[in-house]
């Protein structure tokens, strides 16, 4: 695939890297893993594929080879497909062939911040410590460690499974979007939650919250009421943290950690978000308006056992899972 | 086995797939072996992150035995003990502390009402154990630095820190293992590579290891980075 123009800001992702935190290295991946995991088991590919997320604004791309494509992630994004002068609509939650030459056009995710492009075969770039995933702030992984630019050209590839019926993955793209539309974020009792006053737990859990337009893959900042009365204000020694740990620095505005989280942290974290939630948080559009909701860590295991039962239902993962 | 009277560490959940396991204080230095014991005996685990007082143990979610895994992580980390001066490994770091390598060391010293020399000279002679990695790949944060040379964050970070930035912040010292922003104070630089992801060892440093400076002449310093390079 060649890159006309890449997006705001378009990556290579796949689920990410465990077992490297200990060195200081975090998981990246799919900010929204259930879109990935969606496009790639649409085109015949094992979940774990690496694929292209965009961010508002996607790619103009030129395929080199025919091949089948998905696109995900929020309610679907505006596509179009240019081939000899003509110009078609692409449907979004589906596998659609694209042939040689053909160019792609992704103008902008559609009721979400993040959307996904899988490609048949799977873009193939070289694994670095376990993973293709970009983690941009290193420098490490996906293509040159950086997101896209006009010119690269982006390795895809070959094998890949039989793409899946349209009515198929229709219903698996419509239950993912309803997935993605929550707005109440299920949490869990954070590493440091006795350390704030239970009024200010109750603020959290209570009020209403706006999603910053600064949030990022490292991120999802909150706008809001203030949760106070944090360990007077203190930082307390850096451990390690969660993926969607919920902290609260100084100037008591909840940040929400993502996939590109410093694998250590030093301000209060209050509660945690579910992982059957985490989806969401990589989807969420700055100013939608956001509120938690109190889990029970045996509550949030089945939250995400029934969500991976659903998935498979709808539409399970290939077979003999290739890559 | 650790003698049975130290108050023993505490698990505190943190998610429903991600635990920590908390030794009281005076006991942090058993932090890296419980977290090789943890990652060597444990199945299922995600991650296993040693951090300042804490080892976090992160699994994936789907992972069916939480509850039994995190007690067995728990018993791990009871028997394990600090990480002594005999055992581990002793990393030697050469780093260059001359005005060109080191933005802030007058300042510092300055505050510290010493010399430039003679506080880089503390800086050299003292022995570090690092605690845990973090904020970026490769950062290790160090205990040992001598008490005159401790000193506060700059209030403003810098946008740009360059790799291999020898630095110190409040109680610890450490190096930047690749250019990016900072507010940590830089006394020296390391022609050392302290990540590279196509190494065996991507990171140079783990935690538990012993660390020693060695002071190095700007000639050596360029040696040394054109050794590395090669």
């Amino acid at each position: 695939m060649h890159v006309i123009s890449a997006g705001m800001h378009t990556t290579v992702q796949d689920l990410g890297r465990a077992g490297y935190a200990a060195i200081g290295v975090p998981p990246s991946g799919a900010a929204d893993p259930l879109s990935l995991r969606l496009g790639n088991r649409i085109v015949g590919n094992a979940d774990n594929a690496a694929g292209l997320e965009f961010t508002l604004t996607g790619p103009v791309l030129r395929f080199e080879h025919e091949s089948f494509i998905a696109i995900t992630g929020g309610q679907g994004a505006e596509v179009s497909l240019e081939r000899a002068g003509e110009r078609v609509e692409v449907v979004s939650h589906r596998a659609v062939r694209v042939a040689a030459n053909d160019r792609l056009v992704v103008k902008r995710v559609l009721g979400a911040a993040r959307g996904y492009l899988c490609v048949s075969g799977g873009i193939s770039v070289n694994v670095v410590l376990a993973s293709r995933s970009t983690l941009a702030s290193a420098g490490l992984g996906g293509l040159a460690g950086r997101a896209l630019q006009p010119g690269d050209v982006i390795p895809v590839g070959r094998a890949a499974g039989p793409t899946c019926q349209d009515e198929r993955a229709a219903a698996a793209g419509a239950w993912a979007a309803h997935v993605l539309a929550r707005r109440h974020l299920r949490v869990v009792p954070g590493l440091n939650a006795d350390a704030f006053s239970s009024a200010a737990l109750r603020t959290m859990m209570e009020c209403e919250y706006t999603v910053a337009d600064q949030s990022d893959r490292r991120g999802v900042r909150l706008l809001g009421p203030c949760v106070s009365d944090a360990c007077d204000g203190g930082q307390l020694p850096s451990e390690g943290v969660a993926p969607g740990s919920v902290q609260v620095p100084d100037g008591g505005a909840p940040i929400i950690l993502g996939v590109d989280r410093p694998t250590t942290g030093g301000y209060p974290v209050a509660a945690c978000v579910i992982a059957a939630d985490m989806p969401i948080v990589g989807a969420i559009l700055p100013r939608t308006p956001v509120r938690f909701e109190l889990s029970t860590r045996q509550a949030a295991r089945e939250a995400w056992a029934n969500q991976e039962a659903q998935f498979d239902e709808l539409l399970p993962a290939p077979t003999g899972g290739r890559l | 086995m650790a003698p049975r009277n130290f108050t023993p560490p505490q698990m505190v959940w943190s998610s429903e797939c991600s635990l920590h396991v908390v030794f009281p204080p005076g006991r942090e230095g058993c932090v890296p072996s419980a977290a090789a014991r943890i990652a060597a005996g444990l199945r299922g685990v995600a991650d296993v992150v040693p951090g300042s007082t804490s080892v976090q143990v992160l699994f994936s979610p789907g992972f069916a035995d939480i509850e039994e895994a995190a007690q067995q992580a728990l018993t791990l980390a009871r028997d394990a003990e600090p990480v002594s001066a005999q055992q581990g490994r002793t990393v030697e770091i050469p780093v260059c502390y001359h005005a060109d390598f080191a933005p802030d060391l007058a300042q510092v010293a300055a505050a510290a009402g010493m010399s430039m020399s003679a506080f880089a000279a503390a800086h050299a002679g003292a022995c570090y154990t690092v605690r845990f990695l973090g904020f970026a790949p490769g950062f290790a944060y160090m205990d040992g630095l001598p008490p005159p040379l401790h000193t506060p964050r700059l209030a403003t970070p810098r946008t740009r820190v360059p790799a291999g930035s020898v630095a110190i912040a409040g109680e610890r010292t450490g190096i930047y293992p690749a250019q990016m922003p900072g507010g940590w104070r830089l006394i020296g630089a390391t022609p050392l590579r302290m990540f590279d992801a196509s190494r065996q060892e991507p990171a140079l440093l783990k935690a538990g290891d012993r660390v020693r400076f060695r002071a190095v002449c700007p000639d050596e310093f360029d040696r040394l980075r054109q050794q590395g390079a090669g």
